[in-house]
């Protein structure tokens, strides 16, 4: 119908989605020098701005056959019509998918690591993106022609610098069918780019050999966790206790709960009891598995939701006190991860521990009766004797620093006299009772009981935590029973409200609100239903 | 220092006629104006034309100096300006450059130039930056150019045509001795091609080639009884000429059949979207070539405009839509009333199709256009085309239950402006009093995004604290303002501090003095104590002693990293806020980013030389932190993230800090001042050990028996 003739060579189109300051735009000058090299016209256009500083940086290039021939090039990519995708980073490359860019024949290629931004990193749960999201987006477009691959581990692996990842992705990209070029146009666009030459040729080599022998995998997301066998975390935890009489506590006491507490609850346990054994003693532990039982005692609902109830519990008992700390900064395989983390090979190195303890984390290791004796006293010769705060910096590598750790560590012997333990042992009862008291639903006992995991922290961090479970335990609970009354459901509305209490100690207040929103919603709904 | 052009790329500046140029829109730009021969060049840095300094900068001492040209880095944009004054006193040619910011900064100075007029040629670059990724608020060049009586050039997406305009423009400018605007669009500036090139024209008048001296004219003066004649010859005979030569000289070009009864008028970079659409439409090719029913105008000099051309496009035409990006919308203006001027009579549409304001990304064109070549070609199909398009968009955003995260630019790993905003952020948690932090423009106008959220109001270059005068006095409120070292160069001292002082202002003041103009891709500025070009200043301008001659009794400076010493001073000269009286608090470190450039080689060299070198790394511990994230509520650091902890029975990752870290210690820091964790540490590696330090070491893995479960090495083992 029109006199042009048209599709008469259509260049190719890619973005290349980047985080900025990661080496995106030596990336595309890659590409494109590498096209040009190969006789291809080729231009790339980056639009930077402060995102230069760790934001999204998006790169957009053009290329087709014939470098001395002009061409109309699009200054933006257009959705659905772009056709090799390449993310420098996961998130990134969702960000380029979401906006629908990709087209219906687009290879997508991908870094499946990910660099986290700042918002994902602030709530304290459930801050960070489900990529299993891109992953199967990018199924879903490109069903064979994506490769999602963790590129700082494959060079690794081949023994190249960290750095090398976006030659990886190039590689992948120039071997993969959209472009399918020869390797030496590239290889002279990474030679003149003088950044690291050797390594990145290496690196894009290796890219670009496994696409065209067909090993590179399509998707290598390690995705969700699965939960470990309590065999194997048995086995790991063996080898990790220290002392043979531990180790052996452990082991009974593990096969003492297998012939009682169902699988379910097993896995929590064989963590679990490694832990408290580690916190204190095998006496510890057992405390702990007889709150267990007198819990499952309490009939099936209570069973129903034992393996929570163990986890939580097991977690809080293990309270951080300055002795726990002490134990933890004076491990020897804290010292060996040290030195394989900061590549220590003989070389002096200092180890400098940041502590700031304050007046309640103080007097909470000393034995209840004196500590009351102490605070009783600071506290009218001090008007601010409860927020005092004593920070420290101490060398644990030295020997003076190491011993003096060691020293507070080996006050966790007299630990069940402290006044810490006393109060622990106080609220986690406060918590026990108000999952008791709502054993008859277990809806809601099952939200009791999940609130616990919004506890922890140090000082200021773990008070309000706390705070934020009495509030969400009283007021909470309160307007979930109006839900429920309401014909609310409650599952929904409290696991919402669990999941904003546990985004950031002190979110009491917003969580209330969440459930002051549900409750308005449905007295609406009640009242037009009452006007009809 | 951080001007980021090979000795190859700038090589290519010498290239001759035919030979070819690979490079981004600021190394095709300054090619241009080497061909023109220009005598002198200035600016202030900006994105996006902060890269054309950077490649006049790295071109000084290899090609420009020799060439006779004079460089200055310009104080701000205003003193950029200025410097076109030589063009109009003698036939020199010169350029400048700024961000589209810097036009209201530069107004008063272009308008007494631009009325003057030119001699051979004088021409600003703006960065032109209307788009999504711009760090500007939202502006158009055009409306100030035409008030200013600028000749304004906003070129089609192709580095060969940018390439053309800059010697047209010159050439323009000399022969309608009107200063000449030149657009440069991030999508020209930070565009990578390959172009071929011309003779560069070594300037007549240099400073290798100097005047005796300067020419005097009393008629060059901009007041009456001058100024009449001066706006008579701008109005009747400059502007006209150029009008004139625009379509003698086609600056603006035309694609398609001249006998199409529909007609497209675009400018910029709104071609190439057009095309691009039109070619998905089946109504053109990547090549340029157009469906004959279709005939387009692409205004590449968008003031002034040619009546006579834009009247001949029009005329035999039944549909002409006009492309304009942004408002104020002056070229529909100007359409419209030549329409009714020359009694035309036509279907015209433009911003009653196109979107009226934001930048005309395809998604956002795509239908406007495809929904007028329907009506005006009488066909069906474009609609459609371009709907499956947007369809598809919609259908990759299904599946995407949850929106992705925007990830917006931080502090970098070890910016001393971070602890700045870390430490104002904790005194808020700790006493819960909210002070109004008034920002300014810099990298620390990003503390307004997560974490820090505390850049309360961000109002212009240099305007930071009179922005905070009426807000303080208005209210109870306590100000804690800050400013760049760059930025009080730039006009802050003036605007700012002297209003602030001389009003009686009640103001904290914390000057972020960084060494460098950073935001701008790290520029120097007079604290750095080196011309852009490279040669040592020759005078000490020192930020405390100019605040002290301005009067300021209480200046303190302190070390932003050591937080004890700095909250101690900031609250000594916070003490007295709520009396009338300036108070400046400067916080001293080098950008860790400048800083890691010169640091990282040295120590290299000396670790291979075998001298005792100390590297500092924070770290957490994953077995003590429990994954409540408070420490990133403080601090945002790249280096500082999340990973999967080693207690499978807690619901959240820990923290965790990577290899990137440059051991600032400021997480050490903040969970100490906001009494966080016990779960940060720092490791002090010591390469080239001395002789004691070695026995220390090996008498230290004896009695800890904790480091006997590391490996050992011999206590005379050096790590290169």
């Amino acid at each position: 119908m029109s006199a042009v003739e048209i599709g008469r060579s259509r260049a190719c189109r890619v973005l290349i989605g980047t985080v900025g300051g990661q080496g995106g735009g030596v990336l595309s000058d890659w590409l494109v020098h590498g096209l040009l090299e190969s006789g291809w016209g080729a231009s790339s256009i980056g639009l930077l701005g402060l995102s230069q500083r760790a934001g999204t940086v998006t790169y957009y290039c053009e290329g087709a056959p014939g470098r001395d021939v002009p061409r109309v090039a699009s200054m933006f990519g257009v959705p659905g019509e772009v056709d090799l995708v390449i993310g420098q980073e996961l998130l990134e490359l969702g960000r380029i998918l979401a906006a629908g860019f990709a087209a219906p024949h687009a290879v997508i290629v991908g870094n499946s690591a990910r660099y986290l931004t700042t918002a994902e990193k602030m709530p304290a749960e459930g801050g960070v993106y489900d990529t299993s999201i891109i992953v199967n987006a990018a199924r879903q477009l490109a069903p064979d022609r994506h490769y999602l691959f963790d590129a700082q581990r494959l060079v690794v692996e081949a023994g190249l610098p960290p750095l090398s990842s976006n030659a990886i992705l190039l590689g992948a990209a120039v071997a993969s069918p959209v472009l399918n070029l020869p390797r030496e146009g590239f290889h002279t666009a990474i030679e003149r780019s003088q950044v690291s030459v050797k390594a990145n040729i290496a690196a894009f080599n290796l890219g670009y050999e496994r696409v065209r022998d067909g090993s590179l995998p399509r998707t290598m997301v390690s995705g969700v966790k699965l939960p470990q066998e309590a065999s194997e975390t048995v086995r790991q935890r063996l080898s990790a206790i220290e002392g043979r009489a531990s180790q052996e506590a452990y082991r009974e006491l593990v096969d003492q709960c297998a012939a009682e507490f169902p699988a379910e609850v097993m896995s929590v346990l064989a963590e679990a009891l490694y832990r408290l054994i580690d916190f204190q003693d095998a006496r510890y532990a057992e405390d702990y598995i007889g709150r267990l039982r007198s819990m499952a005692a309490r009939g099936p609902s209570a069973q129903k939701l034992l393996a929570a109830y163990a986890r939580h519990l097991a977690n809080w008992l293990s309270y951080e006190d300055v002795s726990r700390v002490a134990q933890l900064k004076t491990r020897r395989q804290r010292f060996a991860g040290i030195e394989q983390e900061y590549e220590v090979n003989g070389q002096r190195y200092v180890v400098v521990d940041y502590l700031v303890p304050d007046t309640e984390q103080v007097l909470g290791a000393l034995p209840a009766g004196l500590a009351r004796l102490i605070e009783n006293i600071g506290r009218r010769l001090f008007s601010n004797f409860d927020r005092l705060k004593f920070p420290l910096r101490i060398k644990t590598s030295t020997v003076v620093g190491y011993w003096l750790m060691r020293l507070i560590a080996a006050q966790r012997r007299f630990r069940r006299g402290s006044l810490r333990h006393r109060q622990e042992l106080a609220l986690i009862e406060r918590w026990e009772l108000a999952i008791i008291q709502h054993l008859e639903r277990p809806e809601f006992a099952s939200l009791v009981v999940d609130a616990a995991r919004v506890v922890k922290g140090y000082g200021r961090t773990r008070r309000d935590a706390l705070e934020d479970l009495w509030l969400f335990l009283e007021q909470g609970m309160a307007r979930l029973h109006k839900i429920k009354a309401a014909e609310g459901d409650v599952k929904v509305a409290g696991a919402q409200a669990l999941a904003t209490l546990s985004r950031e100690a002190g979110s009491a207040a917003a969580s209330m609100k969440g459930l002051d929103a549900v409750l308005l919603v449905l007295s609406q709904r009640t009242a037009s239903v009452a006007v009809k | 220092m951080a001007h980021a052009f090979t000795d190859s790329d700038i090589d290519q500046l010498k290239g001759g006629a035919g030979s070819k140029l690979y490079g981004d829109g600021a190394l095709v730009v300054l090619k241009a104006l080497l061909e023109s021969g220009v005598s002198y060049f200035g600016g202030y840095p900006g994105a996006p034309t902060a890269n054309l300094l950077d490649a006049v900068a790295d071109a000084y001492e290899p090609v420009l100096k020799d060439y006779g040209m004079y460089f200055e880095s310009s104080s701000n944009e205003m003193a950029a300006a200025a410097m076109l004054a030589a063009s109009v006193y003698e036939p020199v040619r010169g350029a400048v450059t700024w961000k589209v910011l810097g036009n209201g900064v530069a107004t008063d100075v272009v308008d007494h130039v631009s009325q003057l007029g030119v001699k051979d040629g004088a021409m600003i670059i703006v960065g032109e930056d209307y788009g999504g990724s711009s760090t500007t608020v939202l502006q158009r060049t055009l409306p100030w150019a035409a008030k200013a009586g600028l000749v304004t050039i906003d070129p089609r997406g192709d580095q060969q045509l940018l390439h053309r305009m800059g010697k047209e423009g010159m050439d323009l400018s000399r022969d309608s001795q009107s200063v000449v605007a030149l657009l440069l669009r991030p999508h020209l500036s930070h565009a990578n091609s390959e172009i071929v090139v011309g003779d560069n024209l070594l300037p007549k008048i240099s400073t290798v080639h100097k005047l005796k001296e300067f020419r005097k004219d009393p008629t060059l003066f901009a007041l009456p009884p001058y100024s009449f004649q001066q706006e008579k010859s701008r109005f009747e005979t400059r502007l006209p000429t150029a009008a004139r030569l625009v379509a003698e000289r086609k600056l603006n070009e035309f694609f398609g059949n001249r006998d199409a009864k529909v007609g497209l008028i675009t400018h910029g970079t709104t071609y190439n979207t057009v095309l691009r659409l039109l070619s998905l439409m089946g109504l053109a090719d990547e090549f340029g070539a157009l469906d004959p029913r279709l005939h387009l105008l692409q205004l590449n000099v968008i003031h002034p405009l040619n009546d006579d051309q834009l009247a001949d496009f029009m005329s035999g035409k039944s549909h002409v839509l006009l492309i304009e990006e942004g408002q104020p919308e002056l070229l529909e203006l100007y359409l419209r009333a030549l329409l009714q001027k020359r009694s035309m009579s036509l279907s015209f549409s433009a911003h009653d199709r196109v979107p009226k304001f934001g930048e005309l990304s395809p998604e956002k064109l795509a239908l406007p256009l495809a929904g007028f070549v329907e009506e005006a070609l009488g066909f069906e199909g474009p609609v459609a085309s371009m709907q499956a398009l947007l369809d598809r968009k919609q259908q990759a955003g299904k599946l995407f239950p949850k929106p992705v995260p925007p990830r917006l630019p931080t502090f970098c790993s070890g910016c001393p402006e971070r602890p700045v905003f870390s430490q104002m952020k904790i005194d808020e948690y700790n006493t819960g009093v909210k002070h109004w932090h008034a920002g300014d423009v810099g990298c620390y106008g990003m503390a307004g995004y997560m974490p820090f959220e505390m850049a309360d109001s961000n109002i212009g270059m240099g305007g930071g604290l009179a922005a905070a005068s009426a807000v303080s006095a208005l209210s109870e409120q306590k100000n804690v303002s800050v400013v760049g070292d760059g930025t009080l160069w730039h006009s802050a001292f003036n605007t700012s501090a002297a209003n602030a002082i001389y009003n009686k202002q009640d103001a904290t003041y914390v000057v972020l003095d960084n060494k460098w103009t950073a935001m701008t891709g790290a520029h120097e500025n007079p604290n750095v104590g080196r011309l852009m070009n490279g040669e040592a200043m020759n005078a000490t301008m020192s930020i405390p002693a100019t605040f002290k001659a301005m009067g300021v009794k209480r200046i303190e400076t302190a070390n932003p990293y050591k937080f004890k010493e700095f909250q101690a001073k900031l609250k000594k000269i916070h003490k007295d806020a709520g009396t009338p009286q300036v108070r400046v608090l400067i916080s001293e470190a080098e950008c860790a980013l400048q800083a890691q450039r010169h640091i990282r080689p040295a120590r290299e060299e000396a670790i291979k030389v075998g001298k005792r070198v100390e590297i500092e790394r924070l770290g957490v511990d994953e077995e003590v932190c429990v994954g409540d994230h408070a420490c990133m509520r403080f601090n945002g650091c790249p280096s500082l993230s999340l990973k999967d902890g080693p207690n499978p029975l807690r619901t959240a990752p820990v923290a965790s800090i990577d290899k990137t870290c440059i051991g600032c210690g400021v997480c050490g820091e903040i969970s100490t001042a906001a009494q966080l964790c016990p779960s940060f540490y720092k490791v002090t590696k010591i390469e080239n050990a001395g002789l004691l330090e070695r026995w220390r070491e090996a008498i230290s893995r004896w009695l800890i028996p904790a480091k006997r479960g590391a490996p050992k090495a011999p206590p005379t083992a050096v790590q290169a």
